[in-house]
């Protein structure tokens, strides 16, 4: 039995991107991500806000893409400030330094570190979805983007069947897939 | 050969980091042999990686919405802290002396904490004038014979006046907390207006223009012609052939901003309605906000207030 149930069963939830939950998240990490970042010396309070959203960014990223997965090897709020630790030590052009903690360094991946990068790529995607036209415009946002299941996007656009929403799905990533 | 959909669905597991660690070995291997497949899966890598860095934006964007809430708690905790004389919150009286939005809302926190100090003040007269109620029972009936009646009435009146003044406090309150006017002032936000120029820009001018006026209405308080103006907006944004994020946006903030509008209007019933579709859509930016606003609706002030 794990240790860390309770968190693995909110990772479980975190992983399908919805942003209620990642909201509750929020909530909950904000408050003790500052203090923390603060009694290391982070003493600007915007500055501590912009390294806690970056983490999270990186968080996001690496639940909903099961770069973190079952079974945790610590509590998802330390997951998180490893995570602050790394991009704090590294916008300062440093190895992180041995604060007094238990709170190992996570890696992170440098394409997710890479605003530059990231901003491209998001831009990439729009330009496509702005060319797809509809219905695939819709169906594609509503399936990455808003995270409805496969069931809730056949509902919700009227198709006759889970089945169906997948092909679309399918044919309308095509579609994109040959206008890059 | 699995038929396309399949594994085009393998592909974007691959590339998307869900397929199981064995069956992820098992792909490797086929790819090490296979060209065509080798081909197709490397085509969709830049689009799935693409979608997740706009997942990830779109989720650094909801982030800043979140702040935008934190800011208003932080701001108001600091208001308290500052009228409290707690010190570090010198910055607050600074800024009000410069900016009349931020003043009023320091001299209505003002009130609020006053009306909640003189709320206190009275419950414990009450409670002391229990304390010597029960004391004054203790003494010996041939002392107390005389003067009983005199003593009766002053209790008496020593009990009511508080509960009377408790009472009327109370209705100030709720009506300055919870009536209809109160409840949309406290929710509503007036987003930045201002023109977005974009590759639509005609039919995005158009909706951010009629964006615009909706929330003058609002914001002066014209409730009857927000709604009108709300509706026509939403009906228009679902309309219209403009990005899905600005789209989305148009759309629930005018969901939103109608809920209110509606509540100002004194429309109760047609705001509920409002406030529960919005409460119910999981993917709807608003849903906390209608949440708290049907909890404010349904508040024992609230009740007062009407």
């Amino acid at each position: 039995m794990s240790n860390y149930q309770q968190d693995e069963e909110k990772l479980k939830r975190l992983q399908t991107g919805n942003h209620a939950d990642w909201k509750q998240a929020y909530d909950e990490w904000r408050a003790p991500f500052l203090l923390y970042f603060h009694q290391h010396g982070v003493a600007e309070r915007e500055q501590a806000l912009t390294l806690f959203q970056d983490a999270m960014v990186v968080m996001f990223h690496n639940i909903t893409t099961r770069k973190l997965d079952t079974p945790l090897q610590s509590e998802l709020r330390t997951y998180l400030f490893g995570i602050g630790k790394r991009l704090y030590w590294r916008s300062k052009g440093q190895a992180a330094k041995a604060w007094n903690d238990d709170i190992p360094e996570t890696p992170v991946a440098p394409e997710v570190e890479d605003k530059e990068e990231q901003r491209h790529r998001a831009d990439l995607v729009r330009r496509l979805l702005s060319q797809i036209g509809e219905p695939c415009r819709t169906v594609l946002d509503m399936f990455y983007l808003r995270g409805y299941s496969m069931e809730a996007l056949a509902e919700e656009l009227e198709l006759p069947s889970e089945g169906a929403a997948r092909k679309k799905k399918f044919d309308c990533l095509k579609k994109m897939r040959d206008l890059l | 050969m699995p038929d396309e959909l399949v594994l085009l669905e393998q592909i974007e597991r691959y590339h998307t980091g869900v397929m199981e660690p064995t069956e992820r070995t098992e792909w490797e291997q086929t790819l090490a042999t296979d060209d065509a497949l080798r081909a197709e899966t490397a085509s969709f890598e830049p689009l799935f990686h693409s979608w997740q860095a706009l997942r990830n934006q779109t989720f650094g964007q909801a982030m800043l919405a979140w702040e935008t809430e934190w800011e208003a708690v932080e701001e108001t905790e600091a208001i308290e802290h500052w009228l409290s004389g707690h010190p570090g919150h010198d910055w607050v009286g600074n800024k009000a002396k410069t900016n009349p939005g931020f003043a009023s809302k320091v001299e209505q926190q003002r009130q609020l904490l006053d009306g909640f100090s003189a709320a206190r003040g009275q419950n414990f007269q009450k409670e002391m004038q229990s304390w010597e109620d029960s004391g004054a029972a203790q003494t010996p009936a041939s002392a107390s014979a005389t003067i009983r009646p005199m003593w009766r009435r002053w209790a008496v009146a020593a009990v009511i006046t508080p509960l009377l003044i408790v009472v009327a406090a109370a209705y100030w309150y709720a009506g300055r907390y919870y009536s209809n006017d109160a409840l949309v002032a406290q929710f509503y936000q007036q987003p930045s207006l201002g023109n977005t120029m974009s590759a639509e820009a005609p039919l995005m001018d158009q909706l951010t223009q009629a964006f615009n006026t909706a929330h003058d209405q609002l914001y002066n308080s014209h409730y009857d012609a927000a709604i009108t103006a709300f509706e026509k907006l939403s009906i228009s944004a679902k309309a219209a052939s403009i990005d899905d994020l600005s789209k989305q946006y148009f759309i629930q903030n005018a969901e939103w901003s109608l809920a209110l509008a509606q509540l100002g209007a004194g429309k109760s019933d047609s705001a509920q309605a409002t406030l529960r579709l919005i409460a119910e859509n999981p993917n709807h930016a608003y849903k906390q906000q209608a949440i708290d606003l049907q909890r404010n609706l349904q508040a024992f002030f609230r009740k007062l207030a009407k």
